[in-house]
């Protein structure tokens, strides 16, 4: 996971873990400079429901990427990932590699993507808001 | 492919405790109540006096099964379910799981009796509190004329297969309740697997063969889910209720959502399921509830998570605009604001489903089966086509049309 977020890291994004988005929780989350908040979905192996789950991510991030140990990369429709937008990341042991870059989403839901960033605060913030979307659930985060 | 437009699909819905003031508002959008044996033994007086209340026909499951598993997993209500169903039964789910093969005739037969006693006198030993339900609908007493049960329901036993001992046991007690208490208003329930439905017509043929002789069969194939079933499993459904409807015994699906209504065109007379949940059931699972927050899309015929839900909306927004909701509920949601899913309350969700679920079982009035089934292709080749990455989801859309054309 640490290779992977450090991608943004590097850039001076902040970045958070098992965000909790309706149902279910983002894997990570980078926000650079309040303006754009990028989402990965973590799968050694199982790309398609990686994707699965990254299309649904558009719906509160700006760029989503599906991040796949590299020994499994190879298997990846690269033409749906067209199709989609997702980006693909490969993942080997400490150190990750952009394979594909995502495409902004078309389907982002603004509300969404400002909790999403309200969420991701500086060290010590409080928050205000304990879920984005539906699921009352409690995470804590990295 | 044969088609055939009979009336109206009977449409049931499952009776929750919690859900009593949902159900008060919305009586001509269903048709009649199944209520679970536990909630009908456990709050006999408040289930009693709300379902007698409403005015619709109603039946009570005796969910005999959640007694094959280990007492441990049993709640109050389950024991409660236990003593209706007489001493014998009751004294042996104290001591462990019930095994349906180790009851004699004798003991069959005091607890069918038992069940069956339990039902007849519903109506008439459940009207403590009639006069308040009555009374917040606006109605006067009836002066103790309440409807008894639309059909008495006998205990039964889940079996996976239509050849096990199970199976035959629930068919003995079938035939016996027949026997006692006149053909027409005992329908029993078939419970088994939904693998038995997938074995090359055999056990289907089966089942057909041995719930000829009763006037109605309730289906119940544990955890048959229409959305994941594979296609053998579905023409087996659709050849079963064809094949009973056939022999001139219409049957009724415990657990259906929208295929289950298009099999109304080979001759199912009707089906039941919860309010926003409960289109399927693990026939051994004692555990009900709550469901978590889901959205029936009615261009795709299923619920999906919210997130899923909104993320199939959101792609389809700028295309055909086929799964952005207009139906009276929704749009009153969007009205005071709560336009996103997310925001929408268990009620407004609860309303749309069965606003949508109502409609459904209209369409199949003025529509052809040819015509519903080309809309189930075309609606699965435009959404596959707008949401790539969750393809794998929509399948059941060209399972159903298939399963259909071939059965």
């Amino acid at each position: 996971m640490a290779p992977v977020g450090d991608l943004w890291r590097r850039q001076g994004a902040r970045l958070a873990y098992e965000v909790p988005v309706y149902e279910r929780f983002l894997d990570i989350v980078a926000v650079q400079e309040q303006t754009r908040v990028v989402a990965i979905e973590l799968k050694i192996r199982d790309w398609r429901k990686a994707l699965q789950q990254a299309v649904v991510a558009q719906l509160v991030a700006d760029e989503v990427y599906i991040a796949i140990w590299h020994r499994h990369t190879t298997s990846v429709d690269r033409s749906l990932l067209a199709k989609t937008g997702v980006g693909l990341i490969s993942v080997d042991g400490l150190t990750a590699e952009i394979l594909v870059s995502a495409q902004p989403s078309q389907i982002t839901m603004a509300d969404h993507r400002n909790a999403i960033m309200a969420w991701v605060k500086p060290p010590y913030s409080d928050r205000t808001q304990h879920t984005i979307g539906s699921a009352p659930l409690e995470i804590e985060e990295e | 492919m044969r088609s055939r437009r009979n009336d109206l699909i009977q449409h049931f819905l499952a009776y929750g405790h919690a859900d009593q003031d949902f159900f008060r508002g919305q009586t001509d959008l269903y048709d009649g109540l199944t209520i679970p044996g536990t909630i009908a033994a456990f709050y006999q007086q408040g289930t009693g006096g709300f379902v007698l209340a409403q005015h619709k026909p109603y039946f009570i499951d005796p969910r005999t099964p959640v007694f094959q598993i280990a007492p441990g997993q049993l709640r109050k209500s389950h024991w409660a379910l236990a003593s209706i169903h007489g001493a014998t039964v009751r004294k042996k789910v104290e001591t462990g799981s019930l095994d349906p093969t180790s009851l004699t005739p004798e003991q069959l037969r005091e607890m069918t009796v038992a069940v069956l006693q339990f039902q007849e006198t519903f109506a008439q030993k459940s009207t403590q509190k009639i006069d308040k339900y009555l009374k917040m609908i606006g109605q006067e007493s009836a002066g103790g004329n309440f409807n008894a049960p639309a059909w008495l329901v006998p205990p039964y036993f889940y079996d996976p297969s239509v050849r096990g001992a199970n199976y035959g046991v629930s068919l003995d007690i079938a035939r016996m309740a027949q026997a006692e208490n006149g053909g027409e208003r005992v329908h029993p329930i078939a419970c088994v697997d939904k693998r038995a439905l997938s074995t090359a017509g055999s056990d289907v043929n089966n089942l057909i063969d041995d719930y000829a002789p009763f006037s109605q069969t309730i289906l119940f194939f544990s955890v048959f889910e229409e959305a994941n079933a594979s296609e053998p499993q579905l023409q087996g459904f659709w050849n079963l209720v064809r094949g009973l409807s056939g022999r001139g015994r219409p049957p009724f699906m415990l657990f259906g959502g929208y295929f289950s209504i298009l099999a109304h065109y080979v001759g199912l007379a009707g089906f039941s399921h919860g309010i926003g949940y409960g289109e399927s059931r693990n026939a051994l699972s004692p555990v009900s509830g709550p469901p978590g927050k889901r959205f029936y899309i009615p261009a795709l015929r299923r619920f999906f998570t919210v997130a899923e839900a909104e993320y199939l909306i959101a792609a389809d927004r700028k295309e055909r605009g086929l799964f952005q909701c207009v139906c009276g509920p929704c749009e009153a949601a969007r009205a005071a604001g709560r336009g996103a899913l997310d925001r929408r309350t268990r009620e407004d969700i609860f309303h749309h489903f069965l606003r949508v679920r109502h409609d459904e079982v209209m369409s199949i009035q003025i529509r052809k089966l040819t015509d519903l089934v080309a809309d189930l292709r075309d609606v699965h080749n435009y959404a596959t086509s707008i949401a790539r990455g969750f393809a794998n989801k929509l399948t059941y859309l060209a399972r159903w049309a298939n399963a259909i054309q071939t059965a």
